[in-house]
């Protein structure tokens, strides 16, 4: 899942170290999210939104297909 | 966690190589019993850290791991089974290593033993070359 949390970061002049400790996990687990190859628990997906003050939906997008309601309104 | 994932690896191996040492030598029954308690609770600790006290990125690693050791290592383990029963030449071999045993327990439960062992160590191999891949996918 692409995400902007590199940019936001870079705004705060933060190393991934440091939100790494903001959000109470390894740095691993902060570069595996920034580059896409792991995708947060819902409860940390919270957590970085709160931290940067954005709505999960902004800083997350979700790259799947469209989906395509089985009975329309 | 108090360990490193390799460390947990290692420590699982050696505690199987204790296990085929119980089965090959001997030891009062007393240390046998305390030895079989601290590997269920090494077990456990190893599991409860899936859930607790670890980063979710490494919980998410182990579980990898552990779902790729029982769904590869075991059909792996079966196929071992199934080729010893087709090789004579293997049951002798294994025969052998059982009969070597100066602990007194009778050859065929020692190779019951071992079967045990070999089993764990295998699927420990199978966990550490899975995690490897997860941990690799991920850089």
């Amino acid at each position: 899942m692409k995400n902007i949390i590199r940019v936001l970061r870079a705004e705060r002049r933060w190393t991934q170290a440091d939100l790494a400790k903001m959000l109470g996990v390894s740095r691993n687990s902060v570069n595996a999210i920034e580059n896409g190859k792991y995708d947060p628990s819902l409860p940390l997906a919270f957590k970085i939104a709160r931290l940067f003050e954005r709505p999960v939906e902004d800083i997350f997008e979700d790259e799947e297909e469209k989906v395509i309601p089985l009975h329309p309104k | 966690m108090l360990m490193s994932t390799k460390s947990q690896l290692l420590a699982s191996v050696v505690l199987c190589l204790g296990g085929a040492y119980i089965w090959f030598y001997g030891v009062p029954f007393y240390m046998t019993a305390l030895f079989t308690i601290f590997c269920i609770l090494w077990a456990g600790m190893i599991f409860v850290q899936i859930f607790k006290g670890t980063d979710e990125l490494k919980a998410a690693g182990i579980r990898y791991g552990l779902a790729a050791a029982s769904g590869i290592g075991v059909p792996l383990s079966l196929a071992c089974v199934m080729l010893m029963v087709a090789m004579p030449e293997l049951q002798n071999v294994i025969a052998g290593i059982a009969a070597y045993s100066r602990s007194g327990i009778m050859p065929i439960a020692v190779g019951f033993g071992l079967g045990v062992t070999f089993m764990i160590i295998l699927m420990c191999a199978v966990f550490a070359a899975s995690h490897w891949y997860w941990w690799a996918s991920k850089r």
